[in-house]
């Protein structure tokens, strides 16, 4: 039977140490070759072939690589092919021997190619190959930076994440994520996360490109869940579930339930500038893509990031528009440390997108610290209730979606 | 990043990146891509489709039941999964619901039956609740891949429209000459953010160039020698892997032994690595196989592209005719410098500047897939050669049929090429694509710096 099955995500667990742990599991899952495990078949379906070629006896071997695999990696799968001929009787010695293997490992775009030339005395060579699919796909996201903004995998997957929220408090912990067709929510167990539920959600409507939503966390019933044009909220029963509807309900732009709402365009990707109840005596502003609001002595300064690439900010009396060299996405971040909190503004770096931190300073955004890089682009930030934020990266290598949570330390 | 070679290049010079190195933006919906080609496709029906350049606009508008995602693997497109019995001769293929026609129909399994049937008069396609239901004559392995094939795209024929459910309908068609599409507010997988593409049809790389540079154009084509000197310039451009096949074919098998020692002193008179370096600019691999090794994998089979001289003893006053598009002049230069490295052999090659019979000419093939051994069949069928049959899948087998075909000696593998594309400096959100599609329903026009 042939069949055709989505792959399955691959996931990590929020720890006190996630570089460490990061790093570890992305050894363990995204390079499994490295563990020279997941050689052991390919290496019997080739030693096999040879076997059925050579008989048992004797052979002299030699290895080129010409893939990705690194020196390491050779020298395992080297050692695994030698184990595997000498199970079927076939021992590799020096050369001089009748028989002569020339092992190459190769790729192409799909998976590492195995090949074996096989010559046996004058006789014609024989080419024999195994393809070992589920090529490396690279590295991760590049490491964090060393600077003030400290950022944990939360969770990767294929399907495009639109955000992914931390449930407060809780043990074990739990984790929501949003993607396109679904919340999913996981929960800590053993060091990683399982899934608990999946929730899909429902709609009639093609979901416009560029497709973003967000979850809000809920003290009355759990969680919201925005979309454009589709409003979920969690239902209390047993077990937890959820109710979609069609709505143009105006999404949360702050942190909790109860701030300032903005109207989403239910075909677009973008806030239609339309703000409810208002950011003092405003209420219409520019379309935007994103908001932050910083708190303040006896106000909160609202930042928007308008679709004609101007920034607004707003603090319910004044619109002072301004150009500064961010990209479409900003969170607003509590840190304690300068003025208690920063935003927190996407940016073109390179080949991939960058994340800073900036001051609001007399109204004008200082960049304190340095920015961090990915290596792909940011698809997805938003603030979250307890004053950290969530960004979204896609990875080019693997092609799969990075959900991160990101604090600031004030130490550096 | 693997070392294979088809890693796809995004060239861009630092005053490119200087000047389009703002942040970061959310892409923006509206506006109209002005594209050039040099294919001028007279039809636009799938199944009449001419050259595979032609999927590149196609695509925008029909779309399989499977398809190839930016790194060319086979994935779920019209359809949601598949499944084929033990002799892989009957394959189901689930439909993904909630799609519609351009038109506002419903894609339901009886229209992507009626579809399949039209294009594959060998196949008998039925259908089984929300799937169809394909059964070939012969076991077919590679057919989820097939399905993927721009001939296979789903269509629906309303009078004389032909309407599919792609990201852009058609809304003006002159044929041969322009074709102006515009978004699919109902598309599945999403508006696309442009509200239209403009596409001007036949052409030539130098027309489209000079409309670039007079910001006529947003998108166009550009000749592989000329791609390096494009990215220099300060221009983005965006190379799919090498796809394109330029080879010698031969018009008729070898009459006799001697015949075919001339041909074998041919193939290895000829230098690979100087019509790649000088006359295509570096841009491209020789090869001594019909697949690209990013393809295969197994090129080492074949041995190392090396310059070796004529070891085969000829008869004496060895003729033939080598023809080429004229239309290139880089054919000419080819062509010119084959028959220089052949009479060094002991060959008289006479040229000729037009593709008109001759004993041999020398072809531009653009592989129809990215899959192996469909692209090894789409190199026969452009060739005028046998097209192998597959029982399976395995490399070895893939392997086998290559060799046969080169050995039949009919074929004389020289380089591989990729596809450039030039990009004006509004256009973002573009994403290579390893085969050199054309994935417009990202592309986003933002401000000119």
């Amino acid at each position: 039977m042939a069949v055709y099955n989505s792959q399955h995500p691959y996931m990590f667990l929020r720890s006190s140490k996630p570089r460490m742990l990061g790093v570890a599991l992305g050894l363990l899952l995204m390079v499994p070759a490295a563990l020279g495990a997941d050689w052991g078949a390919p290496a019997r379906a080739l030693a096999e072939k040879i076997a059925a070629v050579t008989g048992p006896g004797a052979v002299a071997m030699e290895v080129t690589n010409r893939s990705s695999l690194k020196p390491a990696q050779v020298e395992q799968a080297r050692g695994a092919l030698v184990s595997e001929m000498g199970a079927l009787g076939v021992q590799v010695v020096e050369s001089g021997q009748a028989a002569t293997v020339r092992v190459t490992f190769s790729e192409n775009a799909q998976s590492y190619l195995w090949i074996a030339q096989v010559r046996q005395g004058t006789g014609d060579e024989k080419a024999l190959m195994v393809a070992v699919p589920g090529a490396p796909p690279g590295g991760s996201f590049g490491p964090s930076s060393p600077l003030s903004i400290h950022r944990t995998l939360l969770w990767s997957q294929d399907a495009p994440i639109l955000d992914a929220t931390l449930l407060p408090g809780g043990n074990p912990e739990h984790l929501l994520v949003l993607d396109p067709g679904k919340v999913t929510l996981f929960s800590g167990q053993g060091g990683q996360w399982r899934q608990e539920q999946a929730f899909p959600i429902a709609h009639t409507r093609p979901w416009p490109r560029d497709l973003r939503g967000r979850i809000v966390f809920n003290r009355e019933h759990l969680f919201d869940v925005y979309l454009p044009g589709v409003v979920c909220e969690a239902v209390l029963s047993s077990p937890l579930s959820m109710a979609c509807h069609e709505a143009d309900d105006p999404w949360p732009l702050g942190a909790g339930p109860s701030s300032v709402r903005a109207f989403f365009s239910p075909a677009r990707n973008f806030f239609t500038g339309v703000v409810a109840p208002g950011i003092g005596k405003q209420n219409t502003f520019p379309p935007f893509y994103s908001a932050a609001g910083l708190p303040r002595n006896g106000y909160e300064l609202w930042v928007l990031t308008a679709v004609d690439g101007s920034v607004h900010l707003v603090d319910g009396i004044n619109d002072v528009v301004t150009k500064v060299p961010w990209g479409s996405d900003i969170a607003a971040l509590k840190s304690g440390c300068g003025s208690g909190w920063q935003i927190l503004a996407s940016a073109k770096s390179g080949e991939g997108d960058s994340l800073r931190a900036y001051e609001m300073l007399d109204r004008e955004p200082a960049p304190v610290g340095a920015a961090t890089d990915f290596n792909g682009p940011v698809t997805a930030l938003w603030s979250k209730n307890d004053g950290t934020a969530v960004v979204v990266g896609q990875n080019p290598d693997t092609g799969k979606y990075e959900a991160y949570s990101l604090d600031i330390g004030c130490h550096q | 990043m693997r070392l294979i070679v088809w890693t796809l290049v995004v060239i861009s010079s630092v005053l490119a990146l200087a000047c389009g190195g703002a942040a970061e933006v959310r892409p923006r919906y509206g506006g109209t891509l002005r594209i050039m080609l040099r294919q001028a496709p007279a039809s636009l029906d799938p199944a009449r489709l001419n050259a595979s350049e032609e999927a590149r606009i196609f695509s925008l508008i029909f779309e399989g039941l499977t398809g190839y995602d930016a790194r060319g693997r086979l994935q779920a497109q019209l359809a949601t999964r598949w499944q084929a019995d033990s002799s892989f001769q009957r394959w189901q293929v689930w439909l993904r619901a909630g799609v519609k026609f351009q038109d506002g129909t419903p894609l339901t399994a009886d229209a992507a039956a009626a579809s399949l049937r039209a294009a594959n008069p060998a196949w008998m396609v039925n259908t089984d609740g929300e799937s169809v239901v394909i059964q070939t004559t012969a076991p077919d392995p590679e057919l989820p891949a097939e399905l993927a094939l721009p001939r296979n795209g789903i269509v629906r024929h309303t009078g004389n429209k032909t309407v599919g459910t792609g990201a852009f309908l058609v809304s003006n068609w002159q044929p041969g000459r322009s074709l102006v599409l515009s978004a699919n507010d109902d598309y599945w997988g999403g508006r696309p953010f442009l509200d239209s593409v403009a596409v001007t049809l036949g052409q030539s790389w130098r027309q489209q160039m000079v409309a670039l540079e007079l910001g006529k154009a947003d998108v166009v084509e550009v000749a592989p020698d000329q791609a390096r000197r494009a990215g220099l310039s300060g221009r983005t451009v965006v190379e799919s892997a090498s796809n394109e096949l330029l080879a010698l074919v031969f018009t008729r098998e070898a009459q006799s032994e001697e015949e075919a020692r001339v041909r074998q002193a041919l193939a290895e008179s000829i230098d690979r690595s100087s019509i790649v370096s000088v006359l295509l600019q570096g841009q491209g691999e020789a090869s001594e196989t019909i697949l690209p090794n990013w393809m295969t994998g197994y090129a080492v089979l074949f041995g190392p592209t090396a310059d070796r001289p004529a070891n085969v003893q000829l008869p004496a006053a060895a003729t033939m005719t080598l023809s080429y598009d004229g239309s290139d002049p880089a054919n000419q230069l080819m062509a010119e410098r084959i028959a220089l490295n052949a009479r060094d052999a002991g060959i008289r090659l006479q040229t000729i500047g037009s593709t008109s019979s001759a004993d041999v000419r020398l072809l531009r093939i653009t592989l129809a897939s990215p899959q192996p051994q469909l692209a090894l069949v789409s190199v026969a069928e452009a060739a005028g050669l046998p097209a192998p049959r597959f029982e399976g899948t395995s490399p070895e087998e893939l392997y086998t049929r290559e060799k046969k075909m080169l050995h039949s000696g009919r074929i004389i593998p020289l380089a591989h090429v990729p596809e450039a594309t030039v990009l004006a400096p509004a256009v973002n959100g573009w994403r290579a694509d390893l085969f050199g599609g054309y994935r417009l329903a990202d592309v986003w026009l933002g401000s000119t710096p």
